[in-house]
């Protein structure tokens, strides 16, 4: 039984994510679900659980955390690691080895179990979360969802009593996020305690026993399974949650298999493009060309057997907003990157009326936000960041940006001292300084709460009334309710409308 | 897709022993320490510099070795040509190229084989069996696994930089450098810490002895590769010294 | 628990940054590669490339060792890139007393880490040992790999035996610009980003 008795508590140097006067009680074998909205403590309540809060994170720490009778902050972190096992939110940063078989016996290696006892571990998790494909094989090249599959085989190889997932889908898609609920239905089975702190709702409907609703470090309700079913859309709105319904509501209509409800797009009448249109076309890619020797070849539509992108048309409308889905690996980022110029050997181009755009030209006509929006913030403020973008800089049109934005208040701050919201509206700023005229986003949703999705929305459709053409890739067919014009989906590398 | 390809072993199938490979590192920094530029210990130069070339072959990248190998051609046929035709500052430069393509590919190549056929775990387990420190074995096993994550990082970084056209820097070295290494630091900073976290919740620096799951023994091969360097080795030290290249 | 003590957390950190410090001093390298005076500059950009991680870096040392490790490690690549025996031994030593230097101000000192930082730089001079200890074979063998006396004449007035003092001088010196330099990038990014 995990015991958390008054307990507040402050991070070091940051007003943030603290947790106030929090007491709680899960008891063994019980699926407990964190939710609230970012910042609202729930992954700091799962810290003080693994262990990691007072042993990792430095902060003041008042009250007590027991498992089973034993108080955490007086145990070493190692001797926890065989009670308590951990999910974290980043596939790509959880892994120590660099290849699967290696990452699932670490756990165990590291506390010095007997090695027969590793070899019967390691079968058993590979039987059980259906692992067999992925043996032998490097971490790197893995997609998100698998490695986040390895990183529950490698704490089910501790066989912890008690596993804690700290939004574990964030960066998965609909596919894996299923076979993640596969796993943690089957920890249930086997009696284990689970505690899941998470934005997307609607996978753990019928998975959890209790649900935890916390605002601003405080726990403020609790709903027990059947409530928690029960609860309408608006209602979970209100307290700033995701619904719980997609599944039912969405997710069959743009997920399902080739439905009578879709087409595949191509190029019917070879129409030139009309005032208010685009026409994207030819746009082929393959991550393994022709085995070359010195010189990579240009892809031209003759290679569209050994393409993993093969979209020859695709007419827009100036001003629209596109959702653009498909399970990872499908051609979905191939093709933003492509039609983004980053990739060299892809000859798609861009037709408007007056004008026909490719190649490296690409770039200045298209921006995208990437998924880890970190990596496109270079300066040391808000502002100069969007002035690195104009050809001639101009501070009074940046500022002008900036307020549109709500960016103006922060114009002198670091952009990496800005939240995740922040940061994305600061790329896209520097996007508009840039003057593009198409938008790219890179699952902007991914990891966010539901107040922050519809800001994210409203976002989409300003840019749209200002005439940018926008294309969004997202796992979260909430955002394609609230916001998109058309949709399109992905599937090994074809573009199909979705209707 | 990569889902329908065979799962070959990251160790590849010569599978040789971490220890093997860092003999195989050892003895040829000795080599590459000791500067030859004719003679036997040339040849013997150029056949422990392909040693590594034929291993990597061996694992299927054949494209790899041969593109080495024509570099390795093209710099020493450059090397010769330089030397007698071009004159001045350029065939200054020309030569230099020449040789630091020389003295550094083979070592770089010869590393990157090493490091990308070891998994951690068996690094870990020789590493134990050489008594070697676990804490240093953890940040060399860390600094194995870094590698490719600063590769995938610095990838998108320029990708970013790309699409907003500042790779230049607008002309200024110094923002060149800054604008790379600023968001590299920065990610690094967040995946060490994501990284450590993970890792620690699973029991990482436990003072217990560490289990080691992997099977690490020399085979046949392994003395063969090894014995086979040792005897190029010490007789291209003899030579060399002979040669009137001064060991040390 | 002995705060003490390194644990698995600092020899991660560690790892990291050496493997940091390496590729931007591989890349300083092959920078090199363009021109022969650039190698003879190594003494002056490697400290000052390599300031900026090493002084992120030296705002999260809080112990004793982390460094020298980090030393130990630079002096096992160096060995493995060839610059070995002579090289090893004087990075190992660099690492420690810079470690030393560090730890007397506690790791919070600015002078002492500016300090600690130019020692520590002293490793970038042990490549140029081989070079100077080997001198006449080596401006031997470069003679007959047809470079122009000029050339080697140059390279070999640069490093000497009696100008290996001044290299020495000019990394311990441009480890104290870099680490100015990499403070004000540290305040102008880090700190006002609060991650240090």
């Amino acid at each position: 039984m995990i015991e958390i008795k008054n307990v507040n508590y402050h991070y070091a140097g940051s007003e943030n994510n603290g947790l106030e006067n929090i007491n709680l009680n899960i008891y063994d074998g019980e699926c407990v679900l964190l939710c609230g909205a970012s910042g609202c403590g729930k992954t700091t309540l799962t810290r003080l659980v693994n262990g990691l809060i007072p042993h990792f994170f430095k902060g003041e720490l008042a009250g007590e955390v027991m498992i089973n009778g034993k108080v955490v902050s007086q145990e070493e972190i190692y001797n926890l690691a065989g009670i308590v096992g951990s999910v974290f939110q980043n596939p790509r940063s959880q892994f120590f080895s660099v290849d699967t078989d290696g990452e699932i016996t670490f756990g165990p290696e590291n506390i010095g179990i007997e090695k027969k006892e590793i070899l019967a571990r390691k079968d058993k998790v590979i039987t059980e979360l259906n692992l067999e494909k992925l043996m032998n094989r490097s971490l790197f090249e893995l997609s998100g969802g698998e490695k986040q599959k390895i990183a529950c085989g490698s704490v089910a190889a501790l066989l912890p009593e008690i596993v804690i997932l700290d939004e574990p889908s964030s960066n998965l898609d609909y596919k894996s996020i299923k076979k993640l609920r596969d796993i943690i239905l089957l920890w249930k089975s086997q009696g284990k305690t689970i505690i899941i702190s998470e934005h997307r709702l609607w996978y753990l409907r019928n998975v959890i026993d209790r649900v935890i609703y916390m605002e601003k470090g405080r726990i403020e309700k609790e709903w027990n399974h059947e409530e928690f079913a029960k609860l309408n859309a608006e209602e979970l709105a209100l307290k700033e949650l995701r619904p719980v319904d997609v599944e039912e509501n969405y997710i069959n209509r743009f997920f399902g298999k080739n439905s009578d409800k879709e087409e595949q797009i191509y190029d019917k009448t070879q129409n030139e493009p009309a005032d208010n249109e685009m026409v994207l076309r030819d746009f082929f890619f393959t991550y393994h060309p022709k085995k070359y020797l010195l010189f990579r070849k240009k892809i031209s539509p003759q290679d569209e057997k050994i393409c993993e992108l093969k979209i020859p048309y695709l007419k827009v409308r100036k001003g629209e907003i596109i959702g653009v889905i498909g399970n990872n690996g499908s051609g979905k980022s191939t093709f933003l990157r492509c039609l983004c110029g980053l990739e060299k050997s892809c000859i798609g181009r861009v037709e408007t009326c007056d004008r026909n755009v490719y190649g490296t030209k690409l770039t200045k006509l298209c921006y995208m936000v990437m998924q880890d929006v970190n990596h496109q913030l270079f300066t040391d403020s808000v502002l100069s960041e969007v002035m690195l973008s104009m050809e001639k800089p101009d501070e009074n049109i940046a500022d002008g940006i900036l307020k549109e934005l709500d960016l103006f208040e922060y114009r002198q701050k670091h952009p990496m001292a800005l939240s995740g919201g922040q940061k994305q509206r600061v790329a896209i700023a520097s996007a508009m300084a840039a003057k593009a005229e198409i938008m790219l986003f890179d699952e902007p949703t991914s990891g966010l709460d539901y107040r922050h999705m519809k800001e994210v929305s409203g976002l989409l459709k300003q840019l749209s009334e200002q005439g940018k053409t926008v294309f969004v890739s997202t796992h979260d067919p909430e955002l394609l309710e609230l916001c998109c014009d058309r949709t399109i989906r992905i599937e090994n590398g074809k573009a199909y409308e979705v209707f | 897709m990569s889902n329908e390809r065979k799962n070959q072993d990251i160790t590849g199938w010569v599978h040789l022993d971490p220890r093997s490979k860092l003999m195989l590192l050892v003895l040829f920094s000795v080599v590459v320490m000791i500067d030859v530029v004719d003679g036997p210990a040339y040849i013997i130069r150029v056949i422990m510099t392909f040693i590594p070339v034929v291993l990597v072959c061996l694992e299927g990248k054949i494209h790899i070795g041969v593109r080495f190998t024509l570099l390795f051609v093209a710099a020493s046929w450059l090397q010769i040509y330089a030397q007698k035709y071009v004159g001045g500052v350029a065939g200054m430069l020309l030569l230099f190229l020449c040789y630091m393509i020389m003295q550094f590919a083979p070592t770089i190549i010869t590393v990157w084989y090493c490091i990308s056929t070891t998994k951690i775990s068996e690094f870990m387990a020789a590493m134990n069996r050489m008594h070697l420190p676990q804490g240093i074995a953890i940040s060399i096993a860390v600094m194995m696994r870094f590698f490719p994550t600063l590769g995938e990082e610095y990838s998108s970084i320029r990708d970013a930089m790309r699409m907003r056209g500042i790779g230049l820097g607008g002309g200024k070295v110094s923002k060149m450098v800054e604008y790379r290494m600023i968001p590299l630091l920065f990610s690094c900073i967040s995946i060490g810490d994501e990284l450590s976290a993970a890792a620690v919740t699973r029991g990482l620096g436990a003072p217990v002895v560490r289990t080691d799951v992997s099977e690490i023994r020399f085979r046949f091969r392994d003395y063969m590769i090894v014995s086979t360097m040792l005897i190029l080795t010490i007789l291209y030290i003899i030579f060399s010294i002979k040669g009137g290249n001064v060991v040390l | 628990m002995n705060e003490n003590k390194l644990q698995a957390r600092d020899f991660i950190t560690i790892g990291i940054f050496t493997a940091i410090l390496w590729v931007v001093q591989l890349v300083v390298m092959y920078c090199g590669y363009l021109s022969p005076f650039v190698v003879a500059g190594y003494a002056v950009l490697i400290p000052i490339a390599t300031a900026i991680p090493m002084m992120l870096y030296y705002a999260r040392i809080e112990k004793f060792g982390m460094l020298t490790i980090t030393s130990v490690i630079v002096a096992i690549l160096l060995f493995i890139f060839g610059m070995g025996l002579t090289g090893a031994p004087i990075c190992i030593a660099a690492g420690l007393f810079a470690d030393l230097i560090a730890k007397s101000g506690n790791y919070r000192s600015r002078v002492k880490t500016a300090l600690s930082y130019g020692v520590f730089c002293l490793w970038v001079s042990a490549s140029y040992l081989p070079l100077v200890i080997t001198a006449d074979s080596y401006k031997e063998s470069l003679l007959e790999g047809g470079y122009d006396t000029a050339f080697t004449d140059t390279l070999f007035n640069i490093v000497t035996p009696k100008t290996y003092p001044v290299i020495i001088l000019c990394c311990f010196v441009s480890g104290i610009i870099g680490s100015l330099i990499g403070r004000i990038v540290a305040k102008k990014n880090f700190e006002k980003a609060g991650i240090v």
